[in-house]
């Protein structure tokens, strides 16, 4: 309790309770980031990071959502209740790095401000399957950020105690778009039964948990008996009233806490002034009703908290006849002394039943060891769960974009039709030079279309030395069914690192004028032949490097960024039961990338003449993008 | 909690319990692919 405000009201239990949460959040973090590095290597870093702050945050959402319920089906849950604020506010903080993290891989670096490109990228709102998924999370960090900053006492009273768990009970409509976050992002993403179940069983946890507390205090409410005509209501025999504990009965809809202690009777309204705590099922100690959320006290007989505190209860009158219990049902002033009614038989010397009080530093060890066990039990299960999670991965984004070593390459630089340089590797069995192409792309989620134009200078091709970041050969690897594809193909040919595609390191300083060893190649093999094909629209730079594979849901929205910032479309498709990628175009040759854009992640249909660049093919769309 | 909140809370959970597995379970059969 306290007379006024201070940031934190520290006492013994909640510097213990803060210190074995974070001690949790931190285990929680180092394991699942350690078990992740050491059995996926070359899982991204970041993408790693995401993962482990989103998993935290979505256990830590059902600990907070469950502790309410929890307490109100079982006492035992009372202390982990008591600092309920601080839990909420880590959560806060681990989610908002999970969102920070996300905002920025996906969103940053690219042609608009994350926040915008959060809203614009991914525009199937009306669409259930390709909703955008992340603007559930967006919408339900507002709310966590609302309830994080007005989470203080001060708020509290300066909203009112009704106002104030008014609006926090928005959080339960922020778990249900979290849940949705989950079911329409990383779970379609995945498609693991494992996070599918997961995801059920949390939410039947914690609907089955509110929904039985809530049916429980249902049946309190409809327990009222009727008032007699001098407005009297009967509560109970003095007997069914253990000693400094309450009797709870419901008139005219309002809830009445009859305590029974010293041999002594009072009645209050039974809402604490704090967090609207339900104080019948406090108990009274040195002499004071004791709510048991947060302890705050106030005095039996006039309802009011002892000096310094300013709350007051409305009091009740009390009448005995024999051993039955009446309650007059109009409240008295908030405040209003009543003298208690004395009983004539003598106070219970019961032993004393363990209550828990926050601000207390005189717990039983009984109490708290139970807290400590219950806190354990909560650890040890999202330790167990971070496993499970690590594990039910199946989907691994390599960071395969080699940022520690800079590569030299050497070769025809065009334009057309996209940013490319054909590097010479070595010579075919007839003696013919043999040509790699190299996809060409800018920093962060940039193209390289204008680069190359001012490096050109007005010519078509030139001969050049470009230094850049390609792929890191010791992280590719190659299934049967990807070994058609430019990140395989060529590979170990010639004595010229191979690379599907390169970015530029230092925007034109990287691009040097060569002296020529070898003839301009030709533009293409063959003059390309009409086909249609079924695939998914990518960005190359994500899908082969920075986020391999770069795909699916999850990755719409920083792929729509990416083509958006000039970096070439592909097409990913299956023929003859191998997997194909090909550069989209216009049908005259021209760059697409608006075009594309409200097709990027999805299934689509293309016709057009597919034409060979070296180990790249290139796609002319005709007739435009259809859906599948 | 006052007995307004108590059926606010009430309705809440029973519309959450009967809308939110239901829409996971759609999300799940329904994969974009």
């Amino acid at each position: 309790m306290s007379a006024g405000y201070q940031a934190v009201l520290w006492n013994r239990y909640k510097k213990r309770y803060d210190l074995f949460l974070w001690a949790g959040i931190i285990l929680y973090l180092a394991v699942f980031i350690l078990v992740n590095s050491a059995f996926f290597p070359y899982q991204n870093t970041n993408t790693i990071l995401i993962r482990a702050f989103g998993t935290l945050a979505i256990l830590m959402l059902h600990l907070i959502l469950a502790i309410g319920p929890l307490c109100r089906l079982n006492r035992a849950f009372l202390p982990l209740l008591y600092n309920r604020r601080h839990l909420g506010v880590s959560f806060f903080f681990v989610a908002s790095a999970h969102a920070g993290l996300s905002l920025l891989w996906f969103h940053g670096g690219g042609n608009l401000h994350p926040l915008v490109s959060l809203f614009t990228s991914n525009t199937h709102y009306g669409s259930f399957v390709f909703f955008p998924f992340e603007i559930l999370g967006a919408v339900a960090w507002v709310i966590f950020l609302f309830m994080a900053v007005t989470s203080h006492d001060f708020w509290l009273n300066f909203l009112s105690p009704v106002a104030w768990k008014t609006l926090h009970m928005l959080v339960y409509g922020a778990y249900g778009l979290i849940v949705l976050h989950i079911a329409l992002g990383i779970l379609q993403y995945e498609n693991s039964p494992v996070l599918f179940s997961l995801l059920l069983a949390g939410i039947g946890i914690l609907a089955g948990l509110h929904v039985t507390a809530a049916a429980r205090e249902y049946k309190v409410d409809k327990g009222s008996v009727t008032v007699d005509a001098g407005g009297w209501e009967y509560v109970c025999r003095i007997g069914e009233i253990a000693e400094n504990r309450a009797k709870v009965v419901v008139v005219h809809g309002e809830r009445i806490a009859i305590f029974k202690y010293d041999g002594k009777l009072s009645a209050v309204h039974n809402v604490c002034k704090h967090q609207l705590g339900p104080l019948g099922e406090g108990k009274v100690v040195d002499g004071c009703i004791t709510c048991p959320w947060h302890g705050y006290q106030y005095r039996p007989e006039d309802g009011c908290a002892p000096p310094p505190f300013t709350e007051k209860l409305h009091t009740y009158f009390l009448r005995l006849e024999g051993d039955k219990i009446f309650v007059q049902s109009s409240a008295l002033p908030e405040g209003r002394f009543v003298e208690p009614l004395r009983l004539t038989e003598s106070p219970l010397t019961t032993k004393e039943d363990a209550f828990f009080i926050g601000w207390s530093g005189d717990n039983g060890k009984r109490v708290t060891r139970r807290a400590f066990r219950l806190g354990l039990m909560a650890a040890g299960g999202a330790l167990a769960l971070a496993l499970v999670f690590t594990f039910s991965q199946h989907r691994i984004s390599r960071f395969q974009q080699d940022y520690d070593h800079v590569q030299i390459l050497e070769g025809w630089l065009t334009n057309d039709p996209v940013p490319v340089l054909r590097t010479p590797e070595g010579k075919d069995a007839r003696g013919n030079p043999v040509f790699a192409t190299v996809l060409l792309i800018d920093a962060l989620k940039h193209g390289a279309k204008e680069l190359v134009t001012e490096a050109l200078q007005g010519r078509r091709t030139a001969f050049v030395k470009i230094t850049g970041y390609g792929l890191d050969r010791q992280f590719i690897s190659c299934g049967p069914a990807e070994r058609s594809t430019p990140m395989c193909m060529g590979v170990g040919i010639g004595a010229v690192p191979h690379f599907p595609i390169l970015e530029i390191a230092d925007g034109l300083h990287s691009i040097t004028p060569a002296s020529s060893r070898i003839a301009e190649p030709p533009r293409a093999a063959y003059p390309g032949k009409t086909v249609e094909v079924r695939g998914e629209i990518i960005d190359p730079k994500c899908y082969f490097g920075a986020m391999n594979p770069g795909e699916g849901k999850t990755h719409l929205s920083c792929a729509v960024r990416c083509i958006s910032g000039g970096i070439m479309p592909c097409i990913k498709y299956e023929a003859d039961g191998q997997l194909h990628y090909a550069v989209l175009v216009g049908e005259d040759g021209r760059a697409m990338n608006q075009a594309v854009l409200p097709y990027v992640g999805e299934p689509v249909r293309i016709k057009g003449r597919l034409q060979p660049l070296d180990n790249w093919e290139f796609f002319y769309v005709e007739g435009g993008i259809q859906r599948k | 909690m006052t007995i307004s909140l108590r059926k606010a809370h009430r309705i809440v959970w029973m519309i959450l319990a009967i809308v939110l597995p239901v829409l996971v379970i759609m999300a799940y059969l329904f994969i974009p692919s």
